[in-house]
């Protein structure tokens, strides 16, 4: 009886819980249970940290190349010697005397210690102080014995060290381009659904002819009409926001769907009659509705810039180098030789597979849980 | 069609008799979910006997519609058939429908074959990009197996017999061509295709408008009484069980808590809820604007069913320990009539059966309700020839190529203090009406002439969208959707403060004063002003809608059908609520509807429309039981009244709602009208004052007798 007595208890604080809570709670209660959801917000977050600490986190300097390590496979880290000590074993570069080809030679009788919080080459950390601390690195070694965890490239550059900073370039150039598409899309169509007549006239024409525009003959024309003096992260950003200018569109259809929608519903015409101006309709009643959809819309337009950006780079039409990204990576491993006898020049896939996967799987969770009307 | 491979059973337990054609026992349906198991329907049983129509009645959620699905197994998953049986005769024996795997041939034969299935909303039951006809001819195939010219020639048959006026041209369209009538009665066709012998029909008149539903039971009454099929019959509107039903069943919460003949459940109700539900339709027993008798609360969520007798947490007569405990027994009190209820289950003690009132007997009329016609009431607002079309537009260049007459050249005064009901069918323009003085619209021409509380006039008609602004508080309108008419992101705090925060009104926290003090008077507690809507019931969430247009103390609240979207027990909890605020609070109501005996219940006066114009006007008696245009009469004689004793004795009138784009010549209605005469055809009717606040727009008004209904 005391045990039904608290059940009874229980279930109506439940009730009261659920009463009480924010559009914004339930959709998290939701979103919580969408399992994959999860993973995907996870891995994107670890992405975003490991481009925030990109410094923090490389073994050695991206751009420093070393002519004796070139095209030297990943080095195995080796764990224990009597105790817990980490470290790697020297390599010696030979050059094969038939084929001429460079092997690397592992002598097992010199150890590099590998330690924690090393000092390795200098950098600004997140623009507040200089400082030379990395999290792992060969404290004092040579700079041919430094660590090549996931091995090097023609140049001899560390691929590990490339492949963070390359994190940090692909994941964030695009994202002034997606928050300029959702700022046009959210303005343009919420005028376009709001006002309907002749702005929705002209504005939904206006997407009909950007949307016919093909793409990749218009970035090759705006990659050439750009200033000679501009670096390449610079011309790139530019095309980021020109292209932007195009990719409002889709999201611009949709917020326009979604506005007329709402603009039928009962209480927006109640916010009418006791005198509500349309700018606190708009933003009051309206685009809170579906802001989560924008949401949703971001996480999945972010991947599809990250995706444009690495097959752009990829073809020589984004990212030159000495940029670092993704697709300039996969670049330099743009050949047969390459997949045949370097196949660790083709790591930089992994990163790109991993985070599409996880965002597409982050906006699925978010755009299922946003649906207000089903619990 | 080979059916021998039907598994043939024994009905078990009691035998059956000879016209039983379907026998269910203690079916359950539950829907097994993750966070618990809700027993849609738990434990119904019935039996349906040939050429006779079964009546389910309940209030929604009440698990009628699962019932019916789970006798063709298309329940949707997670819903499953855990126990029962469903038992169909069939020409080698009995079959048990439960039994069969909901994916198998078996059942395919029954479905559409043995039994035919009429939904509510013939909209989404047709594919909207094969014609009707192909649609029609695939189903008497599939059932009847007849090579294609064969079939297509029985489609044109199935299409007469519902009364379709040119079935080879419906043949050839597509559903969304069709009118909702004409769509029903093609659905209807196609229930038919497999010659059922059952017809199990989900509301099937529910969206449409009264004359039509008139059309249509008269319909599927004249198709039993031609091919003797059974009917199981489900509504929640006991006018159409009292016209239609020869038994009823009354569920609530997934369980029947009483069975009988159709004038056993009408005459002497014995359950409290079916009671309650009788006693809680306006018009019929309760004298006008009188308090309706109601059921507290609403349904709760079948998934928390209250423990014992389901229905006890709204029950007037629940018995301490015994109904909040004990599950009720099934007793039979007449022949055939059973009830599910402690009070007639003479092994309590304390329970004594309810008398057996007449519900038909009228209440004694109360005197001291002013008839407010009679009184000089000021005029607060004078519409004159007010006009709206909307244009619709086509072609390259979007030119206007038709124009909907939604209202046209409509003139009315309201008083101040009354209630003006506008009544009419879908598309009369009464929504229009409403919102155009509203000025939720722009109206085209005529005038709009509101008295301010200063006493000056003010042609609201003239004045632009930000001149209108200052005087929205004194106009306030409340919504038909009480799902649609709150934003689900808000609380009701910020729901109901809005109107305030954007006039400007008071502090924050005289605002929250306010709310809590608008929440009481529309009887909900001011705790709940932090809650959602989500977390409210359709009632509940009316209040609310309600409470906020109240919140600027209007003079004038328009209702958009306030009640329809409402079930039964809560709509009188609504009626009650709006004449109560309207007596304290000396509000006047343009009430919009397309029910008259909401109607009847709470106006003064009545308008009625038809294709954009007001065709009547007169105060409510008057109109009621003396009507003076023949489609008032047609209005008042197609609504079923819940009464088995008092069956529709009229043909409804032939032909659909005039098209609002292009009426016919000269009176609207003389296509449809019995009484048409030449001068009907070619001249408009004028707007004729027959008596002092009684105008017709007929030319034989003057010389008709026309039927209405007794006065209240």
């Amino acid at each position: 009886m005391a045990d039904s007595a608290t059940a009874v208890a229980t279930a109506a604080q439940d009730e009261e819980r659920i009463s009480v809570a924010s559009q914004r709670q339930l959709i998290w209660w939701r979103f919580r249970k969408h399992k994959l959801a999860m993973v995907g917000a996870i891995v994107v977050l670890l992405f975003y940290l490991v481009a925030l600490f990109a410094d923090f986190l490389s073994t050695s300097d991206p751009h420093a190349s070393e002519g004796q390590r070139s095209l030297m496979p990943p080095q195995q880290v080796h764990w224990f010697d009597g105790g817990f000590s980490p470290h790697v074993y020297a390599v010696r570069g030979e050059r094969d005397p038939i084929t001429l080809q460079r092997t690397y030679v592992v002598d097992p009788t010199q150890k590099i210690p590998v330690t924690l919080f090393a000092k390795g080459y200098e950098y600004e950390f997140l623009g507040l102080f200089t400082t030379d601390i990395h999290l792992i690195g060969t404290e004092g070694a040579r700079a041919e014995d430094t660590l090549f965890l996931f091995g090097t490239d023609q140049q001899g550059r560390d691929i590990f060290s490339r492949l963070i900073h390359a994190t940090r370039t692909s994941m964030l150039i695009g994202l002034a381009g997606v928050a300029l598409s959702i700022l046009l899309g959210v303005v343009l169509g919420g005028i376009s659904g709001y006002y309907g007549g002749a702005a929705d006239t002209v504005i939904q024409r206006t997407i009909e002819i950007l949307r016919s525009i093909p793409t990749i003959p218009l970035w090759m024309g705006l990659a050439a009409a750009m200033p000679k003096d501009w670096s390449v992260n610079q011309v790139y950003f530019a095309l980021t926001l020109i292209l932007s200018v195009i990719g409002w569109t889709e999201l611009g259809r949709v917020v326009r769907g979604r506005m007329m929608q709402i603009r039928s519903e009962d209480f927006v015409t109640a916010a009418e009659l006791v005198g509500g101006r349309p700018r606190r309709i708009i933003f009051k009643h309206m685009v809170p509705l579906f802001a989560s959809h924008i949401i949703a819309a971001t996480t999945l337009a972010l991947p599809l810039m990250i995706v444009a950006e690495t097959s752009l780079s990829f073809l020589g039409l984004g990212l030159r180098p000495p940029a670092i990204s993704w697709g300039v990576m996969l670049q330099q491993a743009q050949n047969v030789q390459a997949v045949a006898l370097y196949p660790w020049m083709l790591l930089p896939v992994l990163p790109v597979v991993a985070v599409i996967l996880a965002f597409n799987f982050l906006g699925d969770g978010l755009r299922d849980a946003a649906d207000p009307y089903d619990l | 069609m080979t059916s021998s491979d039907v598994a043939v059973v024994e009905p078990t337990s009691t035998p059956i008799d000879d016209t039983t054609l379907l026998s269910v026992r203690n079916l359950k349906t539950h829907f097994l979910a993750d966070e618990g198991t809700t027993r849609a329907v738990d434990g119904v049983s019935f039996d349906v006997s040939a050429g006779k129509t079964l009546g389910v009645v309940g209030e929604t959620g009440c698990g009628k519609s699962i019932t019916a699905r789970s006798l063709l197994g298309i329940v949707s998953p997670p819903g499953k058939i855990i126990e029962g049986e469903i038992l169909l005769r069939r020409d080698e024996g009995w079959v048990d429908l439960a039994k069969l795997p909901t994916n198998g041939p078996q059942l395919r034969q029954v479905r559409g074959g043995d039994i035919g299935l009429v939904f509510q909303e013939p909209m989404s039951s047709f594919s909207p990009v094969h014609t009707i006809g192909n649609q029609i001819t695939e189903a008497v195939r599939l059932h009847t197996g007849l090579p294609k010219q064969q079939a297509e020639q029985r489609t044109l048959e199935l299409l007469k017999m519902v009364g379709i006026p040119r079935p080879q041209g419906v043949t050839n369209e597509f559903s969304w061509q069709l009118s909702g009538g004409l769509r029903q009665r093609a659905m209807i066709a196609m229930a038919l295709a497999g010659e059922p012998r059952l017809l199990i029909a989900d509301e099937p008149t529910t969206a449409l408008d009264v004359t039509t539903q008139a059309q249509i039971l008269e319909l599927i009454r004249g198709l039993q009484r031609q091919t003797d099929m059974a009917i199981m019959l489900i509504t929640h509107d006991l006018g159409v069980i009292a016209e239609m039903a020869d038994e009823v069943l009354v569920i609530y919460l997934g369980r029947v808590v009483e069975k009988g003949p159709v004038e056993q459940i009408f005459a002497a109700p014995r359950h409290p809820y079916t009671r309650a539900l009788l006693a809680s339709i306006p018009g019929v027993h309760t004298t006008a604007r009188g308090t309706l008798p109601t059921i507290s609360g609403s349904i709760p969520h079948p998934f928390n069913r209250p423990a014992g007798c389901a229905f006890h947490t709204r029950c007037r007569h629940s018995l301490m320990d015994v109904c909040d405990a004990l599950e009720p027994a099934t007793e039979e009190v007449s022949p055939g009539h059973e009830v599910t209820c402690h009070l007639y289950d003479n092994t309590i003690p304390g329970a004594i059966p309810l008398p057996i009132v007449e519900l038909h007997t009228p209440e004694p009329v109360v005197t001291d309700i002013p008839d407010r016609t009679r009184l000089e009431l000021p005029k607060l607002l004078e519409v004159r020839k007010l006009t709206k079309f909307f244009p619709i537009r086509g072609g390259m260049l979007g030119r206007v190529r038709a124009r909907v007459r939604a209202v046209d050249e409509v003139t009315f005064d309201l008083r101040e203090g009354e209630t003006l009901a506008l009544v009419g069918e879908s598309g009369s323009g009464k929504t229009t009406t409403a919102r155009a003085i509203l000025r939720a619209l722009d109206p085209d021409s005529g005038q709009i002439l509101f008295r301010k509380s200063d006493d000056s006039m003010v042609d609201l008609a003239k004045l632009s969208r930000k001149q209108v602004r200052p005087l929205r508080s004194e106009l306030q309108m409340i919504f038909q959707d009480p799902y649609s008419s709150l934003n689900p992101r808000m609380t009701v705090l910020d729901i109901i403060a809005e109107p305030l925060l954007v006039n400007r009104v008071g502090t924050k926290s005289e605002r929250v004063d306010r709310v809590a003090e608008l929440l009481k008077l529309v009887g909900l507690r001011h705790e709940y002003m932090r809650r959602f809507p989500h977390a409210f019931s359709g009632g509940q969430r009316q209040r609310i809608g309600i409470a906020r247009a109240l919140a600027l103390n209007p003079r004038l609240v328009v209702a958009d059908e306030p009640v329809s979207a409402l079930d039964v027990s809560v709509r009188a909890q609504i009626l009650n609520l709006l004449m109560e605020l309207q007596d304290r609070l000396g509000l006047t109501y343009l009430f919009v509807s397309h029910d008259l005996s909401v109607v009847k219940h709470i106006s003064d006066r009545i308008a009625v429309m038809y294709v954009g114009q007001v065709v009547e006007l007169g105060g409510r008696d008057e109109l009621l039981s003396n009507p003076r245009h023949p489609y008032t009469s047609t209005l008042l004689a197609a609504v079923p009244r819940p009464d088995p004793t008092a069956r529709m004795t009229f043909t409804p009138p032939r032909g659909e709602v005039a098209d609002p784009t292009n009426p016919p010549s000269g009176c609207y209605f003389h296509p449809r009208c019995p009484f048409a005469v030449d001068v009907c055809r070619t001249e408009r009717p004028v707007w004729q004052e027959v008596s002092p606040g009684r105008r017709v727009r007929c030319h034989r008004a003057a010389e008709l007798d026309l039927p209405g209904i007794g006065a209240a």
